[in-house]
């Protein structure tokens, strides 16, 4: 082993993760805009070219930028897997990704061949250098942790998802190329199992243990679920890509897949909330309403996605709001309140503890970055919001137009609190 | 098997348990326990340390011949917390609650990425390259419990 390459302090910069963390309320904001502007008609085709630019607005640009952001983060601090020039690299993937995923919400909302041809030019740079960097840093990684190979599965998830999600625009952008619509549930199904699932599963392996005190996950179950899921999606998607060369009696196939995904999950989410349940820290606070949410909706979005696939295919979007809204973006947005007033303090003490004349207790704690009033608010919005998109589909198109003034509202704040948090910070350096 | 690793990540689990009793009786506002936890938790983390510096860090740098690697790190690391220790035990004995648990927050996630380095990465090393001299390294964490009396 080579000790030299460890200094398990290889914390980036603070604007290196901040950058994606201030990004991503801003592209749910506008993908809300977006919805705003089709109107309710957009619910009832769910493969418009509209719904794509929408669920790419969330998907790449709250979803995958946050997870980026943190990856920078995380990965040199727990794996002792460090990201070669993080800073520089940064600036340049979120430059490129930022517009890439831009351009191309564009492209699908206006469709125009030209914006989708310019966004892949400029995504495939971004998530190269992502992901060419991040794999480098996870095949050095030092840590053998469950946590870290989870990683490695999402990453891994995140390369096929993009291949994929690149092949298909190119197929919507370019005429010499067929658009190869039989690639899009394994591009749907890398994305959300092997990249979003995968990573919030590797995260949770870390977390929740540590910042709710409870007990550990059981190493069986840390050994085997992410290897699982990728096992499974790899011989699903051999299965899908042979069953359309030679024709296979594929239903019972395709459904004994959806049952292994379902119960991996399923265990995941119940499981979880069960160790939170029991957590030794019991005082609450926002970022365990959020995970409770999120593992909550997680169970729900299976149940009905179940029941969708027996009896009634048009509450898919139900399916991916509980999904996509509930289970990640919830999960996510209660990690945001962890992580930036953490970062925010610890730059702020390397920095000023030593050196400052008012000292340390000049340095403002966790809380007083981003009070825990304040984020529980955001909280109620984030919950108001999600019920409302639920009776938008399950009872009436009626409170269409409240849900999204609602989604608005809660990124907007969001937005502010990671904002003020931001100015704390420039605010104390500059008092100094 | 027990080893370095297994005994010194049960001594993180139980200073986190010291952390959260002492945490949920500042918050009941029970000042008179919260007092008596958190002068439990703080003796207890501060010991672990002194463990760790003067014993497994030092064993460490010699089976390897570095001194400015992942201990120097761990030292600094305990450098900072000490710190905020000190500054969480004048928030519990002026009985200042909101004081108390924005530092106690902001410990627990510095003390939780901290151990988790060491429990990932660090304490496997010094299994590796101080075997032979496992038991006796071991037995320093309990040897000395009046180190603990220190608060
Ligand atoms: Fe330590
Ligand atoms: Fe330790």
């Amino acid at each position: 082993m080579n000790y030299n390459q460890l200094s398990l302090e290889q914390a980036p910069d603070i604007s290196t993760p901040l950058r994606f963390f201030l990004s991503a309320p801003l592209f749910a904001f506008l993908a809300f805009c977006l919805l705003m502007y089709q109107g309710p008609e957009i619910l009832s085709n769910r493969w418009s070219p509209q719904t794509l630019a929408f669920t790419h607005l969330v998907t790449l640009g709250f979803i995958t930028m946050s997870m980026v952001g943190a990856l920078f983060q995380l990965l040199p601090v727990l794996a002792g897997a460090s990201i070669p020039r993080s800073s520089q690299l940064s600036l340049v993937t979120h430059l490129l990704f930022s517009c890439g995923v831009l351009l191309l919400a564009a492209g699908f909302a206006f469709e125009q061949a030209t914006l989708l041809k310019l966004s892949i030019i400029v995504l495939i740079p971004g998530l190269l250098i992502f992901l060419l960097a991040t794999s480098y840093a996870l095949i050095n990684a030092q840590s053998s942790h469950a946590s870290i190979n989870s990683m490695r599965i999402a990453i891994f998830s995140l390369w096929i998802t993009a291949t994929l999600g690149l092949l298909l625009a190119s197929g919507h952008a370019l005429d010499a190329i067929p658009l190869l619509r039989q690639f899009t549930p394994l591009h749907i199904g890398w994305g959300t199992l092997g990249w979003i699932s995968v990573m919030i599963i590797s995260v949770a392996y870390q977390v929740v243990p540590m910042f709710q005190i409870t007990f550990s996950y059981p190493k069986l179950m840390t050994r085997l679920l992410s290897p699982s899921i990728l096992i499974a999606l790899i011989l699903w998607s051999a299965y899908r890509y042979t069953s359309t060369q030679v024709s296979i009696p594929g239903e019972a196939i395709d459904l004994g897949f959806f049952f292994l995904f379902f119960c991996i999950m399923l265990s995941f989410a119940l499981f979880t909330l069960k160790l939170e349940a029991q957590r030794k820290k019991r005082l609450a606070d926002t970022t365990l309403y959020f995970w409770m949410t999120g593992l909550s909706c997680l169970g729900f979005s299976l149940v009905v996605l179940l029941y969708a696939e027996f009896f009634d295919q048009e509450l898919s979007i139900l399916v991916g709001i509980l999904f996509f809204f509930g289970f990640a973006i919830s999960i996510i947005n209660g990690m945001l309140y962890k992580i930036i007033p953490f970062l925010v303090w610890l730059h702020l003490h390397r920095k000023l503890a030593f050196s400052s004349p008012r000292g340390r207790s000049g340095i403002p704690t966790m809380n007083e970055v981003i009070n825990n009033r304040q984020s529980m608010r955001q909280y109620w919005l984030h919950l108001l919001a999600l019920v409302l998109s639920i009776a938008t589909i399950t009872i009436s198109t009626k409170f269409f137009y409240m849900a999204i003034l609602v989604w608005l509202a809660n990124y907007a704040l969001l937005f502010i609190h990671i904002f003020r948090a931001i100015l704390t910070y420039r605010h104390c350096l500059g008092t100094k | 098997m027990d080893s370095i690793s297994h005994l010194m990540t049960d001594d993180h689990r139980r200073c986190d348990h010291l952390f959260a009793e002492a945490e949920q009786q500042v918050a009941n506002k029970n000042w008179e326990l919260a007092g008596k936890n958190a002068h439990a938790f703080n003796a207890a983390i501060l010991h672990h340390f002194q463990h760790e510096e003067s014993t497994l860090f030092p064993a460490f740098e010699k089976a390897t011949g570095m001194q400015g690697g992942p201990t120097h790190m761990m030292r600094h690391e305990h450098e900072q917390m000490r710190q905020l220790l000190a500054e969480l035990m004048d928030a519990i004995d002026a009985q200042n609650q909101d004081r108390y648990l924005g530092l106690s927050e902001t410990l627990l996630i510095f003390m939780q990425q901290h151990n988790m380095k060491e429990e990932q990465i660090l304490y496997p090393m010094i299994d590796q390259e101080c075997a032979e001299d496992s038991e006796q390294l071991m037995a320093g964490l309990h040897s000395t419990p009046e180190n603990s009396n220190a608060a």
